[in-house]
């Protein structure tokens, strides 16, 4: 509309326009151009009023002037009628000096009031030509009333007053028709001046009434054409910023408001724009920021709270609600002091209570989480009053109750440690070979007998026997040579002299180069387990001899027979050498040969004996070379008589060229009495071929010797193979349950082993092996 | 040798009593065989003689109470055990199963010449009873399918009448037969013929319906 207008305008209107035009000018300067136009308009409107104004006034003084003009003319008319009135009152009077003295006073008052009247009349009439006549006639006036008046008072005094009287009907009489005609001709002058006054007055009054009226509206129409552009061009882009601060307000950061124009709003749109984009990023970096702040909250492990001062809780971080386990559905607004456990109530409080700013305080709290559990909570308080954000104490806390758990855990199993070392007399030790470092646990000071201090190389090697010095040395050298495992047992001597037996067991730490760290390891002292060894060992030689002099009496009948063989022989080959010695002639052939068989019994019924008072005869174990087969057939020798009597056949299948074993005779051929008595009766019921089978045969590498016993028999239920060597573990209705385990501990003893299967066909199988050679040691008696 | 020269067999798997055995009875006359075990024994080749069987009793294989048990079914001589260690039942046992003796090694001389005595006299016995029994046997054999029918009838004493009733057929009949048996196996009396009947084991009829 106003381009339009500005189209229809002058090219300098135009550019006024142009410049008025939204956003070319200022604002300020655009309302100061819409106040300075109006105000020249109405200043123009004014300007007119007051030229007309003066017009008028110009117009009224010049009426004035006239009336002045005609009043003085009327004034002097008035007064040369008084005058001579006067002059002839007083001439009728005759009063002499009186008419002198009044004479003389009128003239002055004519004089003055002549004077007045040339001063009325000395303007010149607007818009015509001084009359003439009226000058003349005043000078006449003027220049005559002296002389009438000197005149007259000069007759006065005289006395002569009809000369008087007649002067003045006279001569003053003259001066009132001048005075007359002068009066008419300043009343036709003034006259025709009032009326071209009052044209003009009224030409002003017209110019006055149209140019305030047209100032008036001009301005009031320009006013409003201005206050309405000047309103729109402030409205449209107030609006549109307005919606902008609407949408800002409804958090719409993203909003961009169109800005044109180089004004007020333009640069408040930019401003605004520019807000906008900086409140965007701002809030982006808020938001950037409190997702951060929310999830570091959200997903720590710590819960926080902030509460008031009185405990009342106003924020709870969502991972405390979840993580604490409390039986509450919403912590906020309750008191921080409802779920403390009583007994840590006075902490909190004291933690919790007023304090200086920004102080950080830390307690630890106990509270009933969901299900009746009593978890603990480390807290961490910092009392931020100031912080408008917080204004309260901010609580960090953190679920300790695992960690205590495993503290407390750690404390017990670090005093289970130390109370295992102290009961199991196991002491912990570790020494570094680089430095002769020493670390030795309070039970390794207490078994090598010294007071808790520091330890040291020396005071160990004062302790160990002198005897053992170098083995224990030389082990020590070869685990730091070899960085490997070191394990011996060794004597030390304690300051009352006494022995004492140690195990020690260790291993070399290497760093990740593979160089050596130290040696660390356990020393245990085994002198009552040496003792109970030595004590166990006594009860177990004792108890395989009990169970060989039992088994010594189940085989009685068959030693019986043993013995009865050879005895039978001698008595019957006595009695025949006897009755061929009493023959007629004797045969001394025969009887030789009876003889030498007798020789041959007796031998062998000697041999049962020996065997059997080995038997039963209580002696230490003693280890010595064996050849295995041997040993098996003297034991096979004893139950022979056994074997048929249960109409059992024996199958001895021996490997040939079998090394030597080392061990106990009589312990092993115990072993092998009893397997091939127990096979004997496992096939007390079977009906068919009763085989037993005794075989020997080489095994490994480790070079051993497995000894196999093999019956025809039932075989082994599965359920009793695992308790077979079990003591006390019979199926036998008179069994002690001695037999197999003595057998164990035997093979056991002779670093063997023994075990006992099912056959696949019939029957079962019992088998021992033992170390072959005679480097084998055997942990028979005491060691050394 | 003289073939009725009475004959000990000694079955013993030890040799020190085999061989001590054997010079023993050869001391005193006896002709002797030795066996190490029962399977040795019974496939040997043995004389008709008076015999008599010296057996350990724990033998390996078959023992000596299952080499009795074998040898009851034939005509084999008696036996006089030997035992190194002898329990109570196998003594009763094998006396049950009729040894002539049971010794425990070391015995007596005496006791065992005594028994191997008492044995071989036994064996003549009962070699003669053997004899008389395969003639008894030897007759028996001789009769009719339908005399053996009647046969115990007979001897157990029913009469023709109602014998004849049990078997289906006529008094006279029945008559005949008791003749032919009488006849047949040479009974001179019916109580002979009881007696042959009892050897022979022949059993009474059962009782009539």
């Amino acid at each position: 509309m106003q381009t339009g207008k500005a189209e229809q305008t002058s090219p300098a209107a135009h550019s006024i326009l142009a410049a008025l035009r939204p956003g070319r000018l200022r604002i300020g300067a655009r309302l100061t151009l819409s106040f300075i136009a109006i105000v020249l308009l109405m200043a123009a409107g004014y300007a007119i009023a007051l030229w007309q104004f003066h017009e008028l006034q110009l117009q009224q003084e010049a009426l004035d002037r006239a009336t002045r003009k005609s009043a003085a003319v009327l004034n002097l008319q008035s007064h040369l009628f008084a005058f001579r009135d006067r002059l002839e009152e007083l001439s009728e009077n005759h009063q002499g000096e009186q008419f002198v003295r009044d004479a003389n006073l009128l003239r002055e008052g004519m004089l003055s009031d002549i004077a007045g009247a040339k001063r009325a009349l000395d303007e010149p009439p607007a818009g015509r030509e001084r009359d003439s006549f009226v000058i003349v006639s005043l000078a006449a006036i003027e220049s005559a009333v002296p002389v009438q008046v000197d005149a007259m008072a000069d007759l006065a005094k005289a006395g002569d007053w009809p000369a008087i009287r007649l002067r003045s009907d006279h001569q003053l009489r003259q001066l009132n028709n001048i005075t007359a005609t002068l009066v008419n001709r300043v009343a036709a002058e003034v006259s025709a001046e009032r009326t071209l006054v009052l044209k003009k007055t009224r030409q002003a009054e017209q110019w006055v009434a149209v140019s305030l009226l047209g100032a008036g509206s001009l301005t009031l129409l320009v006013a409003a054409a201005l206050g309405v552009f000047v309103t729109r061009s402030i409205t449209r882009p107030l609006g549109v910023l307005g919606r902008g601060a609407q949408a800002l307000a409804r958090g719409e950061f993203g909003y961009q408001v169109e800005v044109s124009g180089r004004d007020e709003l333009g640069d408040l749109g930019r401003v605004f724009n520019r807000t906008a984009s900086q409140l965007r990023e701002l809030y982006a970096n808020l938001q950037e920021s409190e997702a951060r702040f929310r999830s570091l909250i959200e997903h720590s492990s710590d819960f926080i709270f902030v509460i008031d001062h009185d405990g009342t809780v106003r924020y709870a971080s969502p991972s405390s609600e979840r993580a604490l386990r409390l039986p509450l559905h919403n912590l906020t607004g309750r008191s921080i002091y409802d779920f403390i456990h009583q007994d840590d109530l006075p902490r909190a409080r004291a933690a919790l209570g007023r304090g200086a700013p920004d102080t950080i305080r830390t307690f630890e709290f106990r509270y009933g989480a969901a299900g009746g559990e009593v978890r603990t909570v480390e807290a961490v308080v910092t009392n931020l009053p100031q912080s408008s954000a917080m204004a309260g104490m901010v609580v960090n806390a953190r679920d300790i109750t695992e960690r205590q758990l495993a503290q407390e855990e750690l404390r017990r199993s670090e005093a289970f440690l130390a109370e295992g070392e102290r009961l199991s007399h196991t002491g912990s030790w570790a020494w570094k070979p680089c430095n002769d470092e020493v670390t030795w646990s309070i039970e390794h000071h207490r078994i090598f007998g010294f007071e808790l201090r520091k330890p040291s190389m020396e005071m160990f090697w004062e302790r160990v026997h002198p005897e053992d010095r170098p083995r224990l040395r030389q082990a020590l050298d070869k685990a730091i040579g070899e960085k490997g495992e070191l394990e011996l047992e060794f004597r030390i001597v304690l300051p009352d002299s006494s022995i004492r037996f140690v195990h020690t067991a260790g291993h070399a730490v290497v760093d990740g180069t593979g160089g050596l760290v130290e040696l660390i390891g356990t020393t245990m002292d085994i002198t009552e387990r040496k003792r109970a060894e030595d004590a166990l060992r006594q009860a177990h030689a004792e108890v395989a001899h009990v169970a060989r002099a039992a088994s010594m009496g189940e085989l009685t009948a068959s030693i019986a027979h043993e013995v009865s063989q050879p005895l039978t022989g001698i008595v019957v080959n006595a009695t025949a050498g006897l009755r061929w010695l009493a023959a007629e002639p004797s045969n001394l052939e025969k009887v030789k040969e009876n003889l030498e068989r007798i020789a041959r019994d007796g031998d062998r019924a000697g041999a049962v004996v020996t065997r059997i008072r080995a038997f039963f005869k209580k002696s230490a174990p003693k280890s010595e070379r064996l050849d295995i087969n041997e040993t098996i057939l003297e034991a096979v020798s004893l139950i022979n008589g056994e074997l048929r009597s249960k109409n059992i056949t024996l199958d001895t299948r021996l490997a040939e060229g079998l090394p030597p074993v080392m061990g106990d005779r009589v312990q092993l051929q115990q072993v092998v009495l009893n397997l091939l008595v127990n096979g004997i009766e496992a096939m007390a019921d079977t009906a068919g071929a009763r085989i037993l089978t005794v075989s020997t045969e080489r095994e490994g590498p480790p070079d051993m010797i497995k000894v196999r016993v093999r019956d025809s028999g039932p075989g082994l239920d599965a359920s009793i193979i695992r308790n077979l060597f079990d003591a006390f573990y019979t199926t036998k209705p008179a069994g002690m349950g001695m037999g197999l385990a003595i057998c164990r501990s035997i093979i056991e003893a002779h670093r063997g082993r023994i075990g006992g299967f099912s056959n696949e066909g019939e029957g079962a199988t019992f088998e021992f092996t033992l170390p072959a050679g005679d480097t084998g040691s055997m942990k028979l008696g005491s060691a050394p | 040798m003289m073939p009725d020269q009475p004959i000990v067999f000694v079955v013993d798997d030890d040799l020190s009593v085999r061989e001590a055995l054997c010079s023993l009875l050869e001391s005193v006359g006896l002709r002797v065989a030795a066996f190490g075990s029962a399977q040795e024994f019974l496939s040997a080749e043995k004389p008709d003689a008076p015999a008599c069987l010296i057996l350990d009793l724990n033998l390996p294989g078959t023992n000596g109470l299952e080499l009795q048990k074998e040898l009851a079914a034939q005509a084999a001589p008696p036996i006089v055990f030997i035992t190194g260690h002898g329990d109570i039942p196998s003594t009763v046992q094998a006396m049950k199963a009729g040894a002539i003796e049971f010794l425990s090694k070391p015995f007596r001389e005496q006791d065992l010449l005594q028994a191997i005595e008492a044995a071989l006299a036994l064996d003549r016995i009962a070699r003669t009873e053997r004899s008389e029994l395969e003639q008894l046997q030897k007759q028996y054999n001789l009769l009719t399918p339908r005399e053996r029918e009647v046969l115990p009838f007979v001897v157990a004493g029913f009469a023709n009448k109602q014998t004849a009733g049990d078997l289906g057929t006529s008094e006279v009949t029945i008559g005949v037969h008791r003749g032919q048996i009488m006849r047949k196996m040479g009974a001179r009396s019916l109580a002979e013929l009881v007696r042959m009947a009892d050897r022979l084991r022949i059993q009474a009829p059962g009782l009539p319906k």
